[in-house]
């Protein structure tokens, strides 16, 4: 049984519609990249995925429970985390505070005490190199810290399936060195990963298979190997040949 | 026929709800905060109109006319004190804006005294008859300058250049700067034309009810309604948004009694608030 | 927080001493307004900003003067009834108000406060209509010991704040309500549980002034002065930290009552205008942040 099931999603803006028909499954363990151009509507699906957002029509199974139309809480909860494509950090705590927050409220279905919860985060930092900037108040972070952070605060939760929204956009080559070496770290631990990246040799590297999305459809699916010589595909980002 | 009497004045109020409307969706547009001092500007302008009629006998519609730009004069210090708000600015505004009202509320409180007053006209009878059906002379001359003045500022919108880039900064201040449109500019004259309508609805309103420093709450309760209802900067919505809720209300005091006009009008504002700002005909603005 | 117990403290302490009373009715008014400016300040920390509290005052001075007068219940159980029949009202106000964001959620807030006060003036057989109740019974102890006590139980919810996650969950939404949502926060539920817990105590504060003065009218229970006042001593005060309202009201009332009610009857209340002005334009932060800042500390909560 596959862990996500997104079944025949479809999402309308005012008469923009952001997503066709989209259907595919995730099994436990995958990684599954995700890629399309600016507006493909790559991000509507992770928002519709995490709850932030409700689906006009469709629906989104997790390990065999619906979750569509539930509050973005209750599916974080359930074992869904996500990092959005722009960081939003919270501003007036410390680093750790920023983790601490996710281990204390992930997906526990049992209360867990904070003094653990704060082991937890405390873990979660180290995991991703940053256990040095604990106190540092969060905003003042640079651009690849910030990002390492948000994976951080996503782990903390230990979650079963997580939503990456171009974790390494706007970095530098060192810092997204960084990135994929704890993405890399997470994918030996079973940890199934939804992830959305503009660098196609990077999500290849790290994905076992890719979806690639235009204008709200799925133009291609399979091993990247396949996806990117896709001729819809190629056609989507470099226009007509 | 008092049902059709109360419901021809409850047209005219409406439209007088719009004009009320007009300056404060004005204001929301260029300050992107809702003005809760809004009331507050037009009993200043009741005020001067008051004062006017008494020392030089000024009639409502000259009164309206000097005290307009007499309160318009407000955009000055308003765009300061704005402009040194902090993040998260929408709150902090809005909070300036509850500070100003109880700041002018009181210096009125202070300079005026608490006595009622009210501005009565020397028409007499002469207010005219609809279908009809007698409506008052203030009634109708506050009506007619609603309308003539929410025409003239739907042209002013549309039709001319500093109309439209009014309506540029309001829907997107950077696209607007980047365009050459003097935005610092534009949010004086937004704020100028907001507290201008409300000084000219002032000495109107001095014929329709008492005036006291705190008859300016109910007001900025009804142009805030209205503007949710009709939508920011849609003069065709606001006025439809007026009209239909003087009809409503002049429904409702004909129908349950005059103490149920405020219940209308805090429920209406609740269930609007509820449907988020969509407006009752689409703007493709938002706030 | 612990500026908040020094605070509390030297509260309880007056409160004891025999004072005349004039003065004690002073201390009672200015603890029961501290502790309707803390139970503001309780929603505040979840970034919802109530103008309408006057709706919980209002109520919960009309519950407890119902109870107490018609119910035929003693003080003693009237007080805590106001405070649970103004956290009752809390559900309605929360389900239409709590899905709303910042300007929205507190001209909700507005507008529910002014519903209530109509509602309160036209329902005479239960009300007593605009001419409002009289002949209340007293208070059964000294007020001023009484809204200390109250103040006490809310420092305790601080405490329970800080010791819990709750508190981290509480700034965490103020900051940025949907990525708290997204790690998992039930941004919901907790906000409502905040309101109802801030009108409760608001409500207690109601309950103790209408038998200290002894008679309600809902012109002043619902009064916009009981949503605007709160609002004011808190921001005046500080909200980084409980000790800000109770210095803000315990200031700008003594300054109000003192010094301008006497020379200024008129416009004694451009002080509480000109307050709210100065904080928001030179002291976002308060007093007590302000004050933070010159010791050099960092101004977090």
């Amino acid at each position: 049984m596959a862990l996500l099931e997104v079944h025949r999603l479809s999402k309308a803006f005012r008469g923009l519609q952001a997503l066709r028909e989209v259907g595919f499954a995730v099994a436990e363990g995958e990684i599954l990249g995700v890629i399309g151009p600016n507006g493909s509507g790559k991000s509507t699906l992770f928002n519709i995925i995490a709850g932030a957002l409700p689906p006009t029509s469709g629906t989104v199974t997790f390990a065999g429970e619906v979750i569509t139309g539930r509050p973005p809480w209750e599916i974080s909860r359930c074992g869904i985390g996500r990092t959005p494509q722009i960081p939003v950090v919270f501003p007036e705590l410390s680093c750790l505070e920023n983790v601490l927050l996710g281990a204390a409220f992930g997906c526990r279905r049992r209360r867990l005490p904070v003094a653990l919860a704060r082991q937890e985060a405390v873990a979660a930092l180290e995991t991703v190199g940053l256990a040095g900037l604990a106190a540092r108040p969060a905003p003042h972070l640079s651009l690849g810290q910030t990002k390492l952070l948000e994976i951080a605060m996503a782990l903390a939760a230990s979650p079963r399936l997580l939503l990456l929204d171009e974790p390494a956009a706007g970095l530098s080559p060192a810092a997204v060195k960084a990135v994929l070496e704890v993405l890399r770290a997470q994918r030996e631990r079973g940890l199934t990963l939804l992830l959305i990246d503009h660098r196609l040799r990077a999500v290849s590297e790290l994905a076992s298979r890719i979806l690639a999305l235009d204008q709200g459809e799925i133009i291609a699916e399979g091993p990247p190997v396949e996806v990117t010589r896709h001729p819809r595909v190629l056609k989507a980002y470099l226009g007509e040949a | 026929m008092p049902l059709l009497e109360a419901l021809l004045a409850g047209a005219a109020q409406g439209l007088f709800y719009g004009l009320l409307a007009a300056g404060f969706s004005l204001t929301f547009g260029v300050a992107r905060t809702f003005n809760l001092a809004h009331g507050e500007l037009v009993v200043l302008g009741a005020y001067a109109g008051l004062w006017l009629n008494a020392s030089l006998g000024a009639g409502p519609l000259a009164a309206a006319a000097v005290a307009g730009p007499l309160v318009a004069l407000w955009a000055w210090p308003a765009r300061a004190l704005l402009s040194r708000a902090t993040p998260p600015y929408e709150l902090k505004a809005l909070t300036l804006t509850f500070g100003l009202s109880l700041l002018l509320q009181n210096l009125m409180l202070l300079f005026f005294s608490a006595n009622y007053r009210f501005l009565r006209w020397d028409a007499g009878e002469a207010g005219g008859r609809l279908l009809g059906a007698p409506v008052g002379a203030a009634r109708l001359t506050a009506a007619a300058a609603g309308a003539v003045l929410l025409v003239a500022l739907h042209l002013f919108l549309q039709r001319t250049r500093p109309g439209r880039a009014l309506r540029a900064s309001c829907q997107d201040a950077r696209a607007a700067a980047l365009m050459g449109i003097p935005v610092g500019r534009m949010q004086v004259l937004g704020l100028a034309l907001g507290g201008g309508l409300a000084g000219v609805a002032g000495p109107l309103l001095a014929g329709l009810q008492y005036i006291t420093p705190t008859a300016g709450v109910p007001l900025t309760v009804v142009a805030l309604t209205l503007t949710i209802a009709g939508g920011v900067g849609r003069t065709d919505g606001l006025a439809l948004a007026g009209l239909l809720f003087g009809l409503t209300e002049a429904l409702v005091v004909a129908l349950a009694g005059p103490a149920w006009r405020e219940a209308w009008l805090f429920g209406m504002l609740l269930l609007l608030l509820q449907g988020r700002r969509t407006g009752l005909l689409r703007g493709r603005r938002a706030p | 927080m612990r500026a908040g117990w020094v605070l509390f403290g030297c509260a309880a302490a007056v409160a004891l001493l025999p004072w005349s009373p004039y003065h004690l009715s002073l201390l009672t008014m200015v603890l029961l307004l501290a502790l309707l400016a803390a139970s503001w300040h309780l929603l505040a920390l979840g970034g919802q900003l109530s103008f309408g509290h006057a709706a919980f005052f209002g109520v919960g001075a009309y519950a407890s003067a119902l109870l107490a007068s018609r119910g035929g219940l003693g003080v003693w159980a009237a007080l805590p009834g106001g405070a649970i029949s103004a956290a009752a009202v809390a559900l309605p106000v929360g389900a239409l108000s709590l899905h709303l964001r910042g300007p929205y959620f507190s001209l909700a807030t507005f507008a529910a406060a002014e519903i209530l006060r109509v509602l309160a003036t036209n329902w005479t057989p239960l009300t007593g209509g605009a001419w409002g109740l009289v002949g209340l019974p007293p208070l059964p102890a000294r007020g001023s010991l009484l809204a200390a006590g109250g103040i006490g139980a809310i420092l305790l919810v601080h405490v329970f704040l800080g010791q819990s996650r709750w508190g981290l969950a509480l700034a965490a939404i103020r900051q940025q309500q949907e990525r708290a949502e997204g790690l998992g926060v039930p941004s919901r539920p907790l906000l409502l549980a905040a309101l109802v817990t801030s009108a409760a105590f608001a409500g207690f504060s109601g309950a103790l002034y209408a038998h200290h003065v002894r008679s309600l009218e809902p012109a002043t229970a619902f009064s916009l002065l009981f949503s605007i006042l709160p609002l004011i001593m808190a921001l005046f005060g500080g909200t980084a930290s409980p000790a800000g309202p109770l210095l803000g009201a315990g200031i700008l009332y003594f300054l109000d009552e003192l010094f301008l009610q006497p020379r200024f009857p008129a416009a004694h209340q451009l002080l509480y205008a000109g307050a709210i002005l100065l904080v928001l334009l030179t002291m976002p932060e308060g007093l007590l942040g302000f004050a933070r800042r010159r010791g050099g500390r960092r101004g977090a909560p």
